[in-house]
Formats: structure tokens, sequence, C-alpha cells
């Protein structure tokens, strides 16, 4: 176990003013069977009537709707949480998590990976997923700015280079073929910076988060804000702006062990 | 009933003058086209209506509690009646509506199940349309002009008043409100129901709004009225599909939606109708189960049957299917309005080989069906007696209970050979007649 | 059933306006027509002028067939009368489906004239057409204040015709109290500045037609509020 604290910025300035602007942020640490929230903070400007949600995979959802003017958006929640326990065993499996989604499919290149490194998996889900791991480091490099939201497992697997999500999204491809539920999580390391993406295998009717980006398991050091099928479902911010120009954003993130 | 026949021409100039149209996109450009109607009418015997009654109930209950069921604790999975990649691995099941329970557990509030008779005279469901099933006004507005052009035809015969539906639906919208106005949302003009949509508008006495008049705050949607007044929604009968409905949740793109409708139904401050994820049901591969999820959550048999279908999911399905190709009818489970779906023995043999290695390939992808002799119907083109393939779409209202429309949708093809009823393929329809003794 | 967003206010004002300038201008049209039949060929020109619209007919003949029955051509009484139309299909369940029919009725008499030799003896029934459409949506549209914007629309665009086409000052000060009245009576919001200066104009002064461009403008400038 172990008690963290964190605090999270999020700026977003436009070059012309937004006249009217939705907002769905995911952006609050879950309270679930590995984590516990001791206290949390959120401030969002602006705000007109902050409301509070979940969708359906369990996120907390954080909406609201502008109609005055701005030119800025801000998001700032911080808070302490206590990692590392496993209290509850998840409820029920949802099915939904064995199958590829649209980021998530093999295509020609991972299924020769899959078929190159299938032979000697074990049945350990865990074990399984670091072996992929190692093969994925393998194929791939980390390079910030090599892909964008767009880019699925596969097309980042020919591109030779990603970030924390197409590393996740590949390992994703290669445990939902091999048959084991698995999802994707967006959170928070300890540390400095911006906020991470890894993957949860199921076993034992229990979640283990495998970190393929940093080839190791997610550990105490992880702080879980969303989990899903894929990067698609854990949006931390989605917008529908009216007017706005150009946007420029800036995150400031910071994780300390006490 | 032939003074009915006699004035066609004068029904469907009335049909035009009330604007009784569809619209249909042909090269990007929109159109909108008359329905052409035949006069006609389809007969249903008292007794036979009561025989699909009750299946229609039936079904609809089951699909009812499926719906629920595959959304929250998927028992039926469980217990291994339905393999779960029909559901989860399938583009129907909606993660997004995971654990949504709509007001009063009603997730399919108008189903529309489409069915054809065989020549052996029996009634065969061909597909059911949980999600946005339209075309109830057209029955009903011809109805209400057909009896205007030969009321010596309904004084002659004991023919149910179909123009109730617009009260049918009123019942169903109220029923599940949860506190303020009903709203019929359009996508807008361009929409081929547009007629539809604002005639059932006219005859529920709901408020006709277009995307941009509703809003949602503090997980309520509200009607922004021109004074700066805003109005409760309770309930939303809503022709738009559940990937445009909100910009939050689903397509991005969508700027036919309304921003964060989706967590005011999740908080259960307002009914959509249908419900959003009905999708699953509609499945082809689904349809295949039905009448499993009768006997499974109501514990008796189903009373309609489906037309004989085979999976090549299943082995024994498969072997079946890639050696009678040529007699069957292949439907991919992905299209919808009489696309995908392909007749065998309308396929030269390269086809017929390419059809086999797709289906090998991807065996969830398609289901195959018997062709089934159609018991064809009268219609008068040109002043001649000829025949057409038709179908029946059904209406079935669930608010408290499912209560079946004493009437439905005839849809009959554009030529004598096709099966393809649908309207956006050309064709038209007939007032369905219900006896009441 | 007395809820209207914004843009079904707008569908129904536009409604009105568009429905009566089909009218109006029908009306003025014939004059015109009958005066080219045998005192001047050119009568077009001056009417053009007098309603503000560009004159790009290059003969008397065409200028009959475009004007009334040409879609392509923006100043049509067709095009105001499919103008009319596509504001109506969309408020079906507030004017009711009879009302509506009467233009479905009215679109379908342009769609089937634009070849006859009499165009005259046709456009009349467009006229008919029109008078059923009031009479329908007086007895059928049940929320009084949807009726009121449909008239508030009417009578805005009858004032801005009347300008055009010099009709004598009691029917421009009738309109313009009656387009007060229905005004408060919408409650919407609007520039009084306007309407002051409307009233000087239509009510107190000896003639309107020396501010005939004033008039124009201030009705355009209704619903210009707040600061520019």
């Amino acid at each position: 176990m172990a008690v963290l604290d964190f605090t999270y910025n999020m700026s977003i300035k436009f070059s012309l003013p937004v006249i009217k602007h939705c907002y769905t942020l995911r952006c609050i640490p879950l309270e679930c069977e590995n984590q516990h929230i001791e206290d949390i903070k959120v401030t969002v400007f602006p705000e007109n009537e902050l409301t509070y949600s979940h969708d359906g995979f369990g996120n907390i959802l954080v909406t609201d709707r502008i109609v005055t003017m701005h030119n800025e958006f801000t998001v700032d929640v911080s808070g302490t949480v206590t990692t590392g326990q496993h209290i509850t065993p998840e409820k029920d499996l949802n099915p939904v998590y064995k199958y590829p989604t649209h980021y998530t499919k093999c295509g020609a290149e991972l299924d020769r990976m899959f078929d190159r490194i299938q032979v000697g998996i074990s049945d350990d889900a865990v074990d399984t997923a670091l072996k992929f791991t190692r093969a994925i480091r393998a194929n791939i490099v980390y390079k910030s700015g090599s892909t964008s939201v767009i880019t699925t497992a596969e097309e980042a697997l020919l591109n030779g280079a990603g970030v924390c999500q197409d590393y996740s999204h590949i390992l994703l491809a290669l445990l939902r073929k091999a048959g084991i539920p698995c999802r994707y999580v967006v959170g928070m390391m300890v540390g400095e910076g911006e906020t991470h993406a890894w993957v949860e295998v199921y076993q034992d009717g229990n979640w283990h988060g495998v970190d393929p980006t940093n080839n190791r398991l997610a550990d105490e050091n992880y702080i879980i804000i969303s989990r899903g099928r894929d990067f698609a479902d854990c949006g931390i911010n989605r917008g529908l702006l009216t007017g706005g120009g150009m946007q420029t954003q800036t995150v400031a993130l910071k994780v300390t062990k006490r | 009933m032939y003074g009915l026949i006699e004035h066609t021409d004068e029904i469907n100039r009335l049909l035009a003058r009330y604007g009784v149209k569809f619209g249909i996109y042909k090269n990007n450009v929109f159109n909108e086209r008359l329905f052409p109607f035949d006069a006609v009418p389809r007969i249903i015997s008292k007794d036979e209506f009561d025989y699909l009654e009750r299946g229609l109930k039936q079904r609809v209950k089951a699909l009812n509690i499926f719906l629920k069921d595959i959304y929250t604790k998927k028992q039926i999975i469980k217990d291994k009646i339905i393999p779960e990649e029909f559901v989860y691995g399938a583009a129907g099941y909606m993660m997004e509506c995971e654990g949504a329970v709509p007001p009063k557990d009603v997730f399919a509030h108008i189903s529309g199940i489409d069915l054809v008779q065989g020549n052996d005279m029996r009634w065969y469901v061909l597909e059911d349309n949980l999600r946005v099933p339209s075309g109830a006004s057209y029955p009903m507005i011809a109805r209400e002009l057909c009896r205007r052009a030969s009321p010596d035809t309904f004084r002659a015969n004991t023919v149910v008043d179909n123009r109730n539906y617009g009260d049918l639906l009123r019942n169903a919208l109220d029923y599940v409100n949860t506190g303020g106005i009903n709203v019929v949302l359009t996508p807008g003009r361009f929409n081929s129901a547009f007629f539809e949509h604002s005639y059932l508008a006219e005859k529920t006495g709901a408020v006709f709004a277009m995307p941009q008049d509703l809003f949602v705050e503090g997980n309520v949607l509200y009607y922004s009225e021109y004074s700066g007044k805003r109005q409760r929604v309770g309930a939303v009968y809503r022709r738009i599909n559940d990937d445009f409905m909100d910009p939050m949740t689903f397509r991005a793109d969508s700027l036919l939606g309304v921003p964060h409708i989706m967590d005011a139904y999740r908080a259960g401050n307002v009914a959509l109708v249908n419900a959003p994820g009905n999708s699953v049901a509609d499945d082809k591969g689904i349809y295949y189960y039905v009448p499993a999820m009768i006997k499974y959550y109501l514990g008796e048999d189903p009373i309609l049957s489906n037309a004989p279908t085979y999976l090549p999911f299943y082995e024994e399905d498969m072997k079946y299917v890639l050696d009678n190709i040529q007699k069957l009818v292949i439907k991919d489970v992905a299209e919808s309005g009489g696309y995908g779906v392909v007749f065998g023995n309308e396929l030269s043999l390269e086809r017929v080989y390419e059809l086999k290695k797709m289906i090998q390939k991807e065996p969830r992808r398609f289901i195959a069906q018997e062709v089934i002799q159609f018991n064809d119907l009268k219609v008068v083109e040109n002043g001649a007696w000829t025949e057409r393939k038709a179908d029946l779409r059904a209406f079935v209202l669930t608010g408290e209970e499912p209560v079946v429309w004493k009437s439905g949708l005839t849809r009959f093809s554009k030529d004598a050979n096709s099966f393809v009823v649908n309207s956006s393929q050309g064709g038209g329809f007939k007032d369905t007649w219900v006896l009441s003794r | 059933m007395g809820v209207i967003s914004i843009k079904s206010s707008d569908n129904l004002f536009w409604l009105g306006r568009y429905v009566e300038r089909v009218f109006t201008t029908l009306k003025a049209f014939t004059e015109c027509y009958d005066i080219m039949i045998d005192i001047n060929d050119e009568e077009y020109i001056n009417f053009c002028r007098r309603l503000g619209i560009a004159n790009n007919y290059s003969c008397r003949q065409e200028f009959i067939s475009s004007f009334l029955f040409d879609s392509n051509d923006p100043a049509s009484i067709y095009s105001s009368l499919l103008h009319a139309y596509d504001n109506a299909v969309e408020m079906r369940n507030v004017i009711s489906s009879d009302t509506l029919a009467y233009l479905q009725l009215a679109v379908d008499v342009m769609e089937k004239s634009s070849s006859s030799n009499a165009p005259l003896l046709k456009v009349q029934e467009v006229t008919d057409w029109i008078f059923a459409f009031w009479g329908s949506a007086d007895d059928n549209i049940e929320a009084e204040v949807s009726r009121n914007i449909l008239k508030f629309g009417r009578s805005i665009e009858r004032l801005d015709l009347y300008t055009r086409l010099d009709y004598p000052i009691e029917l421009m000060r009738k309109e313009f109290s009656i387009m007060l009245n229905r005004l408060y009576k919408v409650g919407i919001e609007f520039n009084s500045h306007s309407i002051e200066r409307l009233t000087r104009m239509i009510l107190e002064e000896e003639d309107y037609k020396p501010y005939k461009i004033s008039i124009q403008n201030e009705l355009c400038q209704l619903f210009v509020t707040g600061v520019m």
C-alpha cells in the first residue's frame, strides 16, 4: 500500500472567443478495487452547472454546458489516493473486453507478430502480458509525436514507433487474440509530466495492471483515472465548441509518494 | 372494395396533397418521392390477427427482457443460451448503455416486426426492428383518405379503425415520461422519414423539435423557447439513430445530436424512445435466438416462427449452408434496409465460390435462410390486376403492457419478380385491414 | 400547446412573410400584366423598379414566365412560394396537416402551370389556396402565440410591400396598428427606437411616401437590439 498525493492542471487557451462549449471530462481517479480516494478537489473554469455522473465503464464524468464567452478553459484536480490494495474482487467480467475494437484489431502485421510469439504462452495472463510486452519493445521504439490520436495498433506496429497509447493498444490486440480479457487504462504515475496509459489483464476474478511502455507491473505507484476497451473510451477531455479558433493546450501533472 | 379501387388515383392525389412522401438520396442529391399506394388492402381476419397479436406480444416481451438482461446481469449469456460473441463481439451491443436501465424498464417502446406469409399461409418473422422503426404514418393517413374516397367500402366491411396510432404512441410516451413535455425529435427536413416525424408530432400532440431546440444542463433535458424560457422534457420520441444522438458520447462529428442527452438518460431524468442500445436486438445473428429467448425468459413455446435460419457459426449449419448455398438467401448481419442480401440462385459460379470463401473466413458475419415461397398479394397496376411480393411490418407499442396496433404497413415490391420490398428500393404500400369479426 | 422554440418562431415568422409576398406581389403582377396586354409592353420595367428587384428580363414574355414560374429566379413568385413551403413543412404539427396541404396545392399549381398561355387563370388558383391557407390557419392553429407570430410576419411583409407599391396611407396606418398590436402580444424583444421612428413616419407625418426607404430600413432593424 502507498499513499499518493497528486495535482493535475490542464489549460487550453483559445485564439478566438468560445461562444458555446459542452464538455465531458474523465479526470477524476476512480474509487475501485485497487485504490481508495482519500481526498479530492476539482476546479473547472468556466463552469455553469457542473455535473457528476458515470459512463458505462464506471468512469466518473464531469460535464457542463457553457454559454458565456471565454478564451480559456482550465481543469485543476488534486487529491490523495491510497493505492496498491485489493479490497473486493471485481464483479462479473463484461465479455466485451475479450473482443477487438477499432484501435485493437489485428491486421496482417499483428497476426504475424502474434504467430511468432504465441508458442509457449503460459496459463498465467500476467506472465503472458509481460511476454507480449517484451516482444512489443523489440518491435517498436518510444518516440513522442510519432503517432496521433487516430493511430491504430496495427498502424503503430507498422510505424515501428509510438507512445504509451500505442504500446497499450498493441498489447491489447495481442492479448485479445490470445483470448485474454483486457482493458485500456488512463492514469498517472509517481513523478512529473503527463497522464499515462497502460493495460489491465483479467485473471482469477481480478484485474492486474501491466505497463508495456515501462515494461513493468502497474503497482502502487500508479493511480487509475479511467478504463475502457481502448483509447476512445477514456478521453480525458471531450469538448464540443462553437468558436475558439486555434487551441494551445498545456498539462502539468505531479504525483508524490508520502 | 371495388369502390375503393376505382378511386385509387384520387387517393394517391390526396396523399400528394398531404405531402405523404419519403426522401431518398441518390448521388448525394436529396429528393422527395411520393410513396405509391395500392388501394387493394391486405385483409387479415380476426382469428388470424388474434394469433399474430399473441405471438407479437410474446416476442416483444421477451426482447424487452433480453435488452435489460444484456445491459445488466447477462444471465442468458451465463446460462449459455446465446454465445457471448453474438452479443459482445458484435456491433449491436453498445458499451455506452451498459448498466443503464430506462424509465419503467421499457427498452422497446415501439417495435416494428417484419413478417411474411408463405404460400402455405403460415406467417414467418423476418426481422425485428427495435431501433427506430418507421412507416406507421402511411397506413394511418391512407385509411383516413380511403374512408373519404369510398365510404361504402367501410360500411360494408367491419374494419378495425387504425387511426388511433397517435393515441397509442402518446400513451407509450406518457407511460415512461419522467415529468415534463413529450417531444418528437427529428434530425431535420432532409431525413427520409421527415413526413412521418412531423405527422406523428401532430397526431400525438407532442412538441416537434430539431436538435438545436434541446439542451442538457445538470443532467436534465430542456426545450428552449423563443422567449428564453425553458421547458423540462420528460420523454423524447427520437427519430435519430444512436450513433448521431449525442456527439459527446457517440460520433463526435454528429451535427444532429443533443450534447449530453445520454448523460441525462443514464441519470434516469428522461425517457428516450426507443432506448439507445436496442441495436443488439435487431442484429440478424440475435434474431436466430429469439425463439430460444422466449422459452428462456417466459417459459413459453414461441407462437410465431422465424424463417428457417442457419448460422454458419455452428459447424453443422456451416456444412448445410455450403452444400445448399444456391437455394438459400444469404444476409450480411451488418447491413440493413434491403442491402447486403443475396439470393444464392442468382449468383454466378464464380460469385458462389467467393461467397463461400467469405462465409468460411467470417462465419459470424452471415446468416442463411431458406427462401420462403411468398403468398403474393394482388395489386392493380395501370388498371390491370397483377401480383407482388409483400411483407407486413406490425407495430407493437409497449407501455405497461405491449399493445399491437390493429393494422400495419404492407409494402410490396416494385417488380413482380423482386423479393425486396424496402421503400428505399422502389415499391409501394397498401393499407392493412384487421377485421373486427 | 404554446411551446415554441426560436427556430419554430423563425419558421412561423417567415412563413407569414413569404405567403404574404406571394399574395400581394401576385395582385400587383396582375395589374402590370393587364397593362402589358395593350397599353405598354414594357410596364414590367416599372414593376421591377417599384419592387426593388433587378430587371434581368430581356422581354415581356421572359418576364412573365420567369417571374411567375421559374424556381431558379430568386425574385419569382414560385421561389417565394417554395420558401413559404419550406418553412411550413417544418411546422406541420403547429399549423396542422390541413393548413400545410393548402400550400402544397398552391405549389402543385405553380409546378403544372409554367406553360400556360393564360397564366392569370392559373395563378388565380394560387390566390384561392392562399385564402384557404389563412382560413385554415385561423381555425387550426391552437396556440395564440403561434398564430400571432405567423400574422406578425404577414404584417411586416405587408408594410414593406405597401411602401414599395405606393399603397394609400390609410392602409399603411391600419396595417401598422395591427402590426404593433401583434408585436406586443408576441413578446419578442425588439428595438424600441425603430418603433418610435416608424410610428412618427407612418402615423404622425402627413404622408409616409417621402420616408419610404427609411421605413423599409427600420423594418429590417426591428429586431436588432442591444449594443452594436
